[in-house]
């Protein structure tokens, strides 16, 4: 039992040093941070207001955070930008989710099937690596002006990470832990549920953290395509009566819906693979 | 259990084949504790996993006790490996656990004592505090406690275990040679231990089996005539470090490294 005494102590000395040290150097960080954005909002200002950068080209810092907080206002009041806002949000997560189901599925069924996988895997690679956004004129002619045609693109472009690394977790089963399981005598389906699709988790969730961004990329190129609402409309617009202060604004609040769900993806992947940051091993 | 005539050929890239082992022909006696000792590339490794059916043998046979032959090997067979391998989403319960609900026969107990048995194993090995830990909670050589523990749960009656203790400090390693074999005299099972390490082989086993590579084969038994139970405190004494002697002498009369 002297191992459980030392790794007690060793926990509590790693532990008192270094929450003591992690809280001042939190507040160390968000102080650096704040001053990088301030620095580079004032930067801005100086630049605009003294006409350096004309203002038909970019508008003053301070016209966009107005701009800013009139749009959020407006979207927590449920006005006109709460409609784009949420557009926005439900095609990115309409995407994801259709890409994660997809992709896992396809992933899966190409490394169960070895037939297959080697019948169409070229194809795959392929199909990685066109530029899939050239397609955005034709999802519009086939699915038409509404969500669905967003929706699709996010698809087109966020499926194939989610693809490549489910294959990609599936085949990462150590040589020892394959080892071991057949020594146990373990059918192909208890390998594959209890060992190869855990291994698989992390790989799968860096897949999915991908494809959100990728999502929101898919769903905003839909948005330039056709239709009329948005937050990527909103900047076509804001282009079109050359409010650039607009395009702004929605940018930001873009930027801002993106960080949030892929936030959302990685406190997932850390509950259900709660193994990997401990274990500190590429499982 | 009998070995006879044993012989693993492997072909290699190149086309050409790479005789692992040749003619490997030995009696291991039901409760007796063996090493293979040799230098790589031995074949020590290889017999080690044809014994325990996760590789077939290109001639020969493995015979167990009651005539039980080839095919269900691995039910028999206990593995304890060099690395722990426990599986890192499972607690050290749910590890020891695992070869229960593995195998197209299903258990026959219920999975309620064999959840209770797996706890007693815990605590045979010392861990029963840690069932609820996860295996980057613990030390290397609390991780290869929960394999010997593991390896023990379906009761095999032969438990192989292949350099289980060489990554571990010499410490630790020390500690765990004592307790394996307090373990081995509890649970009664036919261990067969491989290792480069002289030392450990003399002092765990009754015999050990010299091997020699290219081909691999069995050269030499060394019967190791120290007294059961044994301490740590034989290490160093005349008679442990005659039979070290001997294992010595037995390894280079046929191979010079």
């Amino acid at each position: 039992m002297t191992d459980q005494i030392v790794l007690d102590e060793l926990n509590q000395a790693v532990e008192s040093t270094s929450e003591g040290r992690r809280g001042a150097s939190l507040i160390k960080t968000v102080v650096l941070q704040v001053s990088a954005l301030a620095i580079f909002l004032g930067v801005w200002q100086v630049l605009t207001v003294s006409g350096v950068i004309p203002s038909y080209l970019l508008p003053t810092a301070t016209e966009v955070l107005a701009k800013l907080g009139e749009d959020i206002r407006d979207i927590l009041s449920g006005g006109p930008m709460w409609t784009h806002f949420y557009t926005t949000l439900v095609e990115i997560l309409l995407g994801f989710f259709f890409s994660a189901v997809i992709g896992i599925a396809v992933g899966a069924i190409l490394s169960e099937f070895k037939t297959i996988q080697r019948a169409t895997y070229p194809y795959v690679v392929a199909g990685n690596a066109t530029p899939r956004i050239a397609f955005a004129p034709l999802v519009v002619i086939w699915f038409g002006f509404d969500w669905a045609s967003k929706v699709v693109m996010a698809v087109a472009v966020a499926v194939f990470p989610v693809i490549v690394n489910t294959m990609a977790g599936l085949a990462a089963t150590d040589r020892d832990d394959l080892r071991l399981i057949r020594s146990l005598g373990a059918t192909r389906s208890q390998l594959l549920w209890r060992v190869r699709i855990p291994t698989a988790l992390p790989y799968i969730f860096a897949g999915l953290e991908t494809a959100m961004l990728f999502s929101a990329v898919g769903a905003v190129i839909g948005e330039f395509m056709a239709g009329n609402a948005g937050l990527g409309y909103v900047t076509l617009l804001a282009q079109e009566l050359f409010r650039l202060d607009d395009a702004f604004s929605a940018i930001v609040l873009l930027s801002v819906q993106g960080f949030l769900l892929h936030r959302l993806v990685v406190i997932a992947a850390r509950r259900l693979v709660f193994w990997q940051a401990e274990s500190g091993s590429p499982k | 259990m009998t070995i006879r005539d044993l012989r693993k050929v492997y072909s290699s890239r190149g086309g050409g084949e790479v005789v692992a082992l040749e003619g490997v022909t030995a009696e291991i006696s039901s409760g007796e504790f063996v090493t293979l000792v040799g230098p790589s590339g031995c074949g020590k490794s290889t017999l080690l996993d044809i014994v325990a059916g996760l590789t077939p043998e290109t001639s020969g046979s493995v015979v167990f006790g009651n005539g039980v032959g080839d095919g269900d090997r691995s039910a028999r067979v206990g593995l304890v490996f060099q690395k722990p391998v426990l599986l890192p989403w499972r607690t050290a319960l749910q590890n020891v656990f695992l070869p229960a609900q593995l195998g197209t026969e299903p258990p026959t107990k219920t999975d309620d004592s064999l959840e209770s048995r797996a706890r007693e194993l815990l605590d045979l090995v010392g861990l029963a505090a840690f069932a609820e830990k996860y295996p980057w909670e613990l030390s290397g050589g609390m991780q290869q406690r929960v394999s010997i523990a593991r390896a023990l749960l379906l009761e095999a009656e032969v438990m192989c275990l292949d350099e289980p203790f060489a990554a571990l400090d010499e410490f630790t390693r020390e500690q765990m040679h004592v307790e394996l074999l307090s373990i081995w005299e509890r649970q009664g099972f036919t261990g067969v231990f491989v290792t480069h390490n002289i030392f450990e082989s003399a002092f765990l086993s009754d015999r050990v089996l010299v091997m020699t590579p290219r081909p691999g084969r069995v050269v030499a038994e060394v019967a190791i005539d120290l007294p059961r139970p044994r301490h740590k405190d034989m290490i160093g004494t005349a008679g442990f470090t005659e039979n070290v002697r001997r294992i010595r002498d037995a390894m280079a009369e046929y191979w010079t490294g």
